[in-house]
């Protein structure tokens, strides 16, 4: 029993541990404006973006205490982000499903034409409230 | 002897209260009841098209759900009696505050005895809730219209 205990003690304690977060953005090509930006905010540890004609997707991971703002941070990274993209429509979220549904983007390294369905919805997604 | 002296007494007599244990007892049990509402958000998340502002409203349900389980078969009892506060103040508390009331009156019939008396204890939750949130609503609308802070 104490046994048992002590050893879900450890995963618990080491899955924590190696929780790091990257920064990516997809496709590779088209990150050099946007790296810049997301870099020198130091309100949050990580992101992940996804770019194509039109939108431009940023999942951000704030910090913890940073959360209580999230709003401000997520319109303060939007209208730095617009200023060096002005055609295409920008959407920054702190949110940990939108997060994951870039990420399912990134691995599978969709193309052009399922890459535009997935943002859509992505975006749809975004604004639902009930 | 007067009163001061007679509560003296009352207060040496009477066992003490172990403030302390209970306060780790509601805070471990509130903690555990909090754990999984998280771990059901995440699920609704992963599984289901919810976000992290729209995962909250299923998972309230859902919460609700397993302390109407837990109280028809008398466990959330059990639960209370060790937690206390920890299990009172998270949304299970409410529910079971509804589901036990219902229970108790379901002898004096249906629409008098369970719809009359189900929200004896939690009617009073429900009508301060909304009281309060208007009065900070308001509080707010007069704070943005004279501009001191923004939505």
């Amino acid at each position: 029993m104490k046994k048992t205990v002590i050893v879900l003690l450890m995963i618990l304690s080491l899955s924590a541990c190696s929780n790091e977060q990257e920064n990516i953005v997809f496709p590779t090509d088209k990150s050099t404006a946007l790296k810049p930006i997301m870099q020198k905010q130091d309100s949050i540890y990580g992101y992940k973006s996804v770019i194509n004609e039109e939108d431009i997707l940023v999942a951000i991971s704030i910090n913890r205490f940073d959360r209580f703002n999230k709003t401000k941070i997520e319109e303060k990274i939007t209208k730095q982000i617009e200023k060096q993209f002005p055609e295409k429509k920008v959407l920054v979220t702190g949110d940990q499903k939108i997060m994951w549904e870039v990420n399912t983007i990134i691995e599978k390294k969709l193309k052009e034409k399922e890459l535009k369905k997935s943002i859509e919805k992505i975006k749809l997604l975004s604004k639902e409230e009930t | 002897m007067d009163q001061q002296q007679f509560q003296k007494i009352i207060d040496d007599k009477n066992p003490k209260v172990p403030y302390f244990m209970n306060i780790l007892k509601a805070f471990i049990v509130g903690g555990i009841i909090c754990t999984i509402g998280q771990l059901i958000t995440f699920f609704y998340m992963r599984f289901f098209p919810f976000t992290e502002g729209t995962a909250s409203n299923p998972t309230v349900a859902t919460l609700v759900f397993i302390a109407m389980l837990l109280t028809g078969t008398g466990l959330y009892k059990k639960i209370a009696q060790f937690g206390g506060a920890g299990s009172a103040v998270p949304v299970t508390g409410f529910g079971n505050a509804v589901i036990s009331a219902a229970i108790e009156h379901k002898s004096e019939g249906y629409v008098l005895g369970v719809g009359g008396n189900m929200f004896k204890l939690a009617g009073s939750v429900i009508l301060f809730g909304v009281l309060s949130a208007f009065v900070v609503a308001l509080i707010k609308t007069i704070l943005v219209n004279l501009g001191v802070v923004s939505w």
